[in-house]
This record gives C-alpha cells, structure tokens and sequence, in this order.
C-alpha cells in the first residue's frame, strides 16, 4: 500500500465574508497515495477548488488538517516545502504565467527555490522538453494557444522537482485539442514519471482515465470510488449536479431497449464492445 | 433574393492588414444564406475564423470584399445601416460576464435598450422579457452582477443582449467553462427563445455534444473557407473529414461508427442518445 | 490581430550587440549620450556619428526599421531646427539669405551660424535617439529588466525595493499585451450593444467608455488575485533571496565594447580640444 501524499483530515473551511456563511468545504476527510491519479469532480460552487487550495497551504482550515508527506499545511514553516512538493496549474491559463518569455516563467519556481543558475537552466530545459514545448521556450506567452499556455505552467511545477501536480479546472477555459493536449501530458508525467496527480474538472469524460473518483457537493464528500463504480451511480451524480459521461449515458439509455448493458461503461470503447454484445445476446434470445 | 433568408453571406472574404492569405482569423470567399428561424451553428478549429465571421454580422468589421444581407439589407451600407445591424443582430461575445458594468443587474441588461432609445416603459418590460427568456429569478434584478454565482452571471449577460430583441442572436460558445447543469440551463434558454421568439440563432461551440443537440444547420469552416454546410447529420457522416480538420464529432457518433467497425449495421448519420435508442430498436 | 503586438521593439538576431551583457550596454548607452553632449565641434560630432553608424550595422537590425524609431522625433528636429535658423542672429553672426516680410518691415534673416546650430542640433538628436534605439533593438524587454536591477543594486542598500520593482517591471511586460486584448474584446462586446465609442463631444465620449473600463479593472484585480496565488503556489514570497537562471557575465566582447566607448571619449574630447568648440 503506497504511503498517503496528501490526507484531509476531518477538513472544514469558512470563507470569511460578513452574513451568510456556509461553509466551502465540510468535514472533509480523504487521502491521495503516493503515484494516485486522483479526479475531483463537483458542480461550481460545490467546494472543490477551496479544497485545491487546501491542498499547498493558500488557504488553511478553520478545523482539521491537511498533511502533505506529514507536514501540516497550517504552518508558517512548512509551506515552502509543501509547495515545491505540491505544484499548482489553475484555470486561467493568463493568469498564472509570470514572465514575458515561456522559459524564463519556468525558472521562476526554481529560482524562488535559489536553485543554483546551471541546474536551473538544466531543469528548464528538461521541463519544457517533458511537455513538449522546448522549441517554444523564447515565445513570448501572449502568443501561445490556451492548451499551449497550461502545458507551459505544467512545466514550471516540474522545474520545481514535485511530487504532485494539482489541476484546478485547468482544462476548462481550453478548446478540445488544448484539452487534449494537456490530460495528454499529465496522463504520460503520471504514468512514466510517477507524479501524483489531483484532477479538479467538470469534464466527467476525464475523470474516466482516473484510478480513484471524489465527487464533492456542498462543500463534502457525496460520492467516492473507482469511474467503474462512481459511474454506476446515475442518480447519485445527478443529484450532485452532474452527469455521467457520454458512453455511460448513452449504455444508460440503450438499457430499455436492451436490458443486459452492464452499467459503469466508461470509454467508447467498452461502449461499443457493450452494445455489440448485447445485441448479440438479443440476437440469441 | 428568398424571403425565408435571414442572414446571407456573400463571397465574404477578409484578411488583417498584415497577415497574408494563410494567416489565421481570415475568412476567403464564404457563401452562406441561414433560413429564418432556424439554428445554424458554426464549428471549426481556433483560428479558423469563427469568430472574424460573426463580428461581420453585425459590422464591428468590415469586409475586405464581398457583402453581408440581414433581413436583405447591406450592413455596411452606410453608418446609419451600421449602426442598425448592431442592434438587429445580437452578438453575445465569449465570456459575457466579463461584461457586465452596472451596479444592478437589471441596469446592466437595460444598456442596450437604452442605447437603443427607446422608451422607459418599453426599456423596463424588455428587461423582464429578456430575464424570463433565460431563465434569471426576477429577484436577482436588483442585486449586483458581482453577487451573482457564475452561471447567472452567464445568463444575466446574455439577457442583456437578449433584450436589444436582435432578429438574429450570435452566441459564441456559450457553455464555455460551465458544468453540466450550467449547459443543460444553456441549452434550454435557447430552446425557449426559439420556441418564444421565433428568431434566428447562430451558434459558435467547440462542444460537439452541444451541435448535436440543438442545431438545425452547421458549417465548417476551416482556414477561412466554408468546408461544409448541412445538417447536422450530413456534416456529422463525413467524420474523417472533420478530424482531418481537427475537429470531432459527437461522442454517440462515434461509438456506433465503432460498432460499424464491429460489424453491427447501425447508420453512420446518428448523432443523439434518442437517434441511437431508434436505431438499436429497428435492430431488434 | 492584436495578439500579434509586441511590447518594446525587440529585434530578434544574434549580433555582436545582441550578444553583449545587458548592464554593460544600459552603461554604455548612457556613456554614449554623455559623449554627444561633450561634443563641441564639427570634426568630434562626425566621429560620434560615425560611431553611431558602425553601431548601427553591427547590429544587424535593418536600416527600415530604424528608420521608423526615428519618425516620431521628426517633427521635433523640425521644430529647433527652424528655432535655430531664425533666432541665431546677434551682431556676429553672417547672414546666409534675407527674406523680407511686407509687413511692418519685418525681415527673416537666416545666418551662417544659425544654420550650422541647426544642423549639430540635428544630427545630436538622432545620435541620440539611434544609440538608444539600437539598446532596445538588441535586448529584451527581460534582459533590460534583469540589467537594469543588477545596476540599481547598490541602492537596496538604502532600502529601495530593487528586486520588487524589477519584479513589477517583468509583470508589467507580462501583463500588457493581455490587457491591450481584453479592453479590444471589451470594446467590441459594448460597441454590440450599441454604445457609440467613437463619435459625440469630450464627456459623452469619457462617459461611454465607463461600460468598458469598469469590467476592465474588475478584470484586472481578479487577474492579480490569481496571479498573487499562482506566485505564492510556486514559493515567491516576496521577501526571501532568489537566484537567476539567466547569469549576467562580463565577457571580453564587454571589455572590448567599454574600450571602445573610452576610446570614442578620449577622441572627442582631443578634437574639442583641438579645433576649440563652437557650440
């Protein structure tokens, strides 16, 4: 069993703001192992990106705590290394990009780190290289696509050496080839490289690609599990504000015609290997 | 000329002053007559220059040739003809929330009826026509765009829009960014302006889910030319074609081109969930 | 397409000016315009010039480009040009052409001094402005950042926040061409709902510009309040030391290149010395 890299531990968290207050994350309590590619889905509003910033100590608990490798996300003295361990990509793809020019932005992480010039210059390299966008690394930011943009800030967490990349909804502002791109790109880092991963996204057809589905709402935790058997749980989903992804809703609405689709067919793939079996048992019958 | 045309393109060609014939955002020779009342959506790859098309519609640009007809009258015809076409076509840009300035959101939606001059009474009864169309609780008018969570920040935007009363509302990908539920309330806002207005609508997505479900007509565009125009199952058949341009098709599309691939004989033109129920029931 | 904008006039290339060490090139370019001012005669102002020339062709930017940094300073050449012309006229001076005026007997006398004062003028001028040029041609907006906070250094130690004004510096240049997009986009989404930006007297245009500039700031305090996590997400804190990926270093190109800027002074001010200074 692979060591926990983040664990949230009995989690609630209250926004300062005057009047109304209910609270952006409730009793939050789950883990993501060492190597996990975890997705975090849930409505807007239902807690998930003030659980994203949980994760590197830019917010804080009102109760409980979050660890990160151990360290206590609430104090002072440990952020700097939650931070190198635990790197951020948002949604705004403008927003996060620092310096005029691609590989000066991805030094900026390092450089805070006072990594020395000639290893800085190394991990750059290597970073741009890993995204696929070393031959853009004199670009100047403004001119890259969105996709292009958030596999740039992906490469200025790697430069940093982290465990763990968190997405805060980095997909959602992109077109279907940037999204492409980037679930591309942070599938192989968490395949060939080991680097943990926590998907925030309302794209459920991500979320198929995950070892381990969270389902946030109000602020908790409504649903957890493999796709397989979040997916299995329509209702559920539904009640939560979302949905189930494309091949799942459609084998959902094929059952009443034909009764023996299995139910938490996540890919087309396995859609379609579905209906054709089905279709063939009818045949049978 | 068809009294039935609402929108008619013709040979619209546009290039930036320093960008050459391949450079993106152009549009070269684009023919296209869109029906009254019907829903033309228009998909195609970043840069292939959706958006140039419809920032003609209503003369934000000019053409570099050719001449654009709404309700058979030339935009660019005059200033007055300019100015007229802003207010006969509305065109709901990417991201409308990022637009809204006014301290109540019933102040934001009234800013283009106002520039319209129109009467107070008639300004304030559009507003609320505008607010049923897309679905905002009539107690939110007061409050400021700020208070407002993301999706009706959406809708309030496009209320404002709305509420010019446009012949031909342009949405440009407006399920951008939302959940599902958020798309859902989109998809249903437009559905009910169609049923209540009549008008036409043109829609911009990347959202090949979102064509299927709701478009009467689309075109491709790519590389500034008209690559195809039909309906959507038309358009949705020629598959290899689309992901050649770098677009895709519907998810449910896919699947049964890979039950064909299976050898199971489904159509290939199927593009909704209830199109494949039909389909897999005349199977059995 | 707006995105295409470039902030500063970055040339990129590859030339022995390109290649040199942003410090010493801010230092020299300064050096270089103290020397056009030493200038005090024809014979030093020719050598500056031609100093100029070299440093022009040495950096490989084409002649058309430079040219077109030195078009908005025409107007003002012009202008003390003609200053210069017509009001250098004292007892000493020898008039070149006479134009009289029919009216109340006003003459225009343009003399041989006036027109030789112009002329310095002008050529100073565009020394000037071609020297300066040619720093912003052959560095990056980055580079002269990151040089210009390796020269002001000195003063944190009187407590002048250099590193966070250079900082504020690379955000501005980040920031710019983002913002020059979002108020066009701004703009074209007002303008569809029928605010006229163009036409209409001073208030009514400032007062149509609120709807463009309230989303505006609205944007741009978002934007820095993620951009604020964004750089605290990856340990700027605002206070710790930081390293640079991008080392300055003095090479011998730098030397040689100080040399010369050296050698240029001593050489105008033998020849002021030589042939006296007339201005």
């Amino acid at each position: 069993m692979p060591s926990p890299l983040i664990t949230f531990d009995n989690v609630s968290f209250h926004y300062a703001v005057e009047g109304e207050s209910s609270p952006a994350a409730r009793a939050l309590s789950f883990a993501v192992e060492q190597g996990a590619f975890v997705a975090l889905l849930g409505r807007n509003g239902s807690g998930k990106s003030t659980a994203a910033k949980l994760c590197n100590g830019l917010l804080t608990p009102t109760a409980g705590q979050v660890r990160v490798g151990g360290l206590d996300t609430s104090l002072e003295e440990n952020l700097f290394e939650i931070r190198r361990r635990v790197g951020m990509v948002f949604q705004n793809p403008d927003n996060q990009i620092i310096a005029a020019i691609v590989e000066d932005d991805v030094a900026f992480g390092p450089e805070n780190l006072c990594v020395a010039p000639e290893e800085i210059r190394r991990r750059v390299d290597a970073a741009l290289a890993e995204v696929g966008m070393l031959e853009h690394r004199l670009a100047e930011p403004h001119k890259l696509s969105g996709g292009q943009k958030q596999r740039v800030a992906i490469a200025g967490v790697l430069a940093m050496q982290n465990d763990c990349i968190v997405l805060d909804e980095a997909t959602a502002m992109l077109d279907p080839r940037g999204r492409h791109d980037v679930m591309d790109t942070v599938l192989r880092l968490n395949r060939e490289r080991g680097i943990t991963v926590l998907l925030i996204t309302h794209f459920m057809e991500e979320a198929t690609q995950a070892d381990r589905v969270l389902v946030m709402d109000g602020g908790s935790l409504a649903l957890q599990g493999t796709p397989a058997e979040v997916f299995a749980q329509p209702e559920a989903l539904r009640a939560a504000g979302l949905e189930l992804p494309a091949p799942a809703r459609l084998a959902e609405a094929l059952r009443s015609v034909l009764p023996s689709l299995p139910s938490g067919v996540l890919t087309e793939e396995q859609c379609a290997e579905a209906i054709a079996a089905a279709l063939r048992k009818g045949a049978g019958a | 000329m068809n009294a039935s045309v609402s929108v008619e393109l013709q040979e619209l060609c546009f290039r930036y002053p320093h960008g050459g014939k391949d450079a993106p955002h152009t549009l070269e020779g684009v023919t296209l007559a869109v029906e009254r009342g019907s829903l033309l959506a228009i998909i195609g790859h970043t840069g292939s220059g959706k958006s140039t098309l419809v920032q003609h519609l209503n003369a934000l640009l000019k053409p570099s040739a050719g001449t654009v007809l709404i309700e058979g009258k030339n935009i660019h015809e005059n200033k007055h003809a300019i100015r007229e076409a802003r207010f006969r076509v509305g065109l709901c840009f990417q991201y409308p929330e990022y637009q809204l300035f006014e301290e109540t959101v019933e102040k934001d939606i009234a800013y283009g009826p106002k520039n319209m001059e129109l009467p107070a009474g008639e300004i304030a009864a559009r507003v609320h026509r505008a607010a049923g169309l897309v679905g905002l609780d009539a107690a939110l008018l007061p409050k400021s765009p700020l208070e407002l969570s993301g999706g009706e920040k959406r809708r309030a935007a496009v209320a404002g829009v709305v509420a010019m009363e446009p012949q031909v509302l342009v949405l440009d990908e407006p399920t951008a960014g939302l959940d599902p539920h958020g798309r859902g309330q989109m998809h249903a806002m437009i559905r009910r302006f169609r049923r209540e207005t009549g008008r036409t609508v043109l829609l911009i997505s990347h959202s090949m889910e979102d064509v299927a479900a709701l478009a009467d007509r689309v075109l491709v565009l790519d590389r500034g030319h008209a690559a195809m125009h039909g309906t959507p199952a038309q358009v949705f058949a020629r598959a290899a074609e689309l992901e050649a341009m770098g677009l895709s098709v519907p998810p449910v599309t896919r699947i049964f081109r890979l039950l064909r691939e299976k050898g199971v004989n489904v159509p290939a033109e199927v593009f909704t969930v209830a199109q494949a129920e039909e389909a897999i029931r005349g199977l059995l | 397409m707006i995105r295409d904008i470039t902030i500063g006039q970055y040339f990129a290339g590859d030339s022995p000016l390109h290649r040199c060490d942003a410090r010493m090139k801010l230092a020299l370019t300064f050096a270089f315009m103290i020397v056009i001012f030493v200038c005090g005669n024809f014979f030093s102002l020719g050598l500056i010039a031609l100093a100029a020339l070299a440093l022009a062709l040495l950096s490989r930017v084409p002649g058309g480009m430079l040219l077109r940094s030195l078009r908005p300073i025409v107007m003002l050449v012009v202008f003390t040009s003609v200053l210069n012309l017509l009001y250098t006229t004292d007892e000493n001076t020898h008039a070149l052409l006479q134009i009289p005026l029919h009216f109340r007997g006003w003459v225009i006398t343009v003399t041989r001094e006036g027109a030789f004062t112009a002329i310095f003028t002008t050529v100073r001028i565009l020394c000037l402005l071609l020297v300066s040029s040619l720093l912003t041609y052959t560095t990056t907006p980055s580079m002269l950042t990151a040089g210009l906070e390796h020269l002001l250094k000195p003063l944190a130690k009187l407590r002048v926040p250099v590193a966070a004004f250079a900082m504020m510096m690379t955000l501005a240049l980040r920031f710019v061409p983002t913002l020059v997009e979002e108020t066009d986009r701004i703009m074209n989404a007002q303008k569809s709902r029928g605010s006229n930006l163009e036409t209409g007297s001073l208030l009514q245009r400032v007062k149509a510009f609120v709807p463009v500039l309230v989303p505006l700031f609205i944007s741009a305090f978002r934007r820095a309040a993620e951009l604020a996590n964004a750089m605290e997400s990856r340990c700027y804190t605002g206070t710790n030391e930081r390293t640079g990926m991008k080392q300055l270093r003095l090479r011998a190109r730098d030397y040689i290149a100080l040399s010369a800027v050296l050698l240029l002074l001593g050489g105008v001010v033998t020849l002021n010395v030589f042939f006296g200074k007339i201005v």
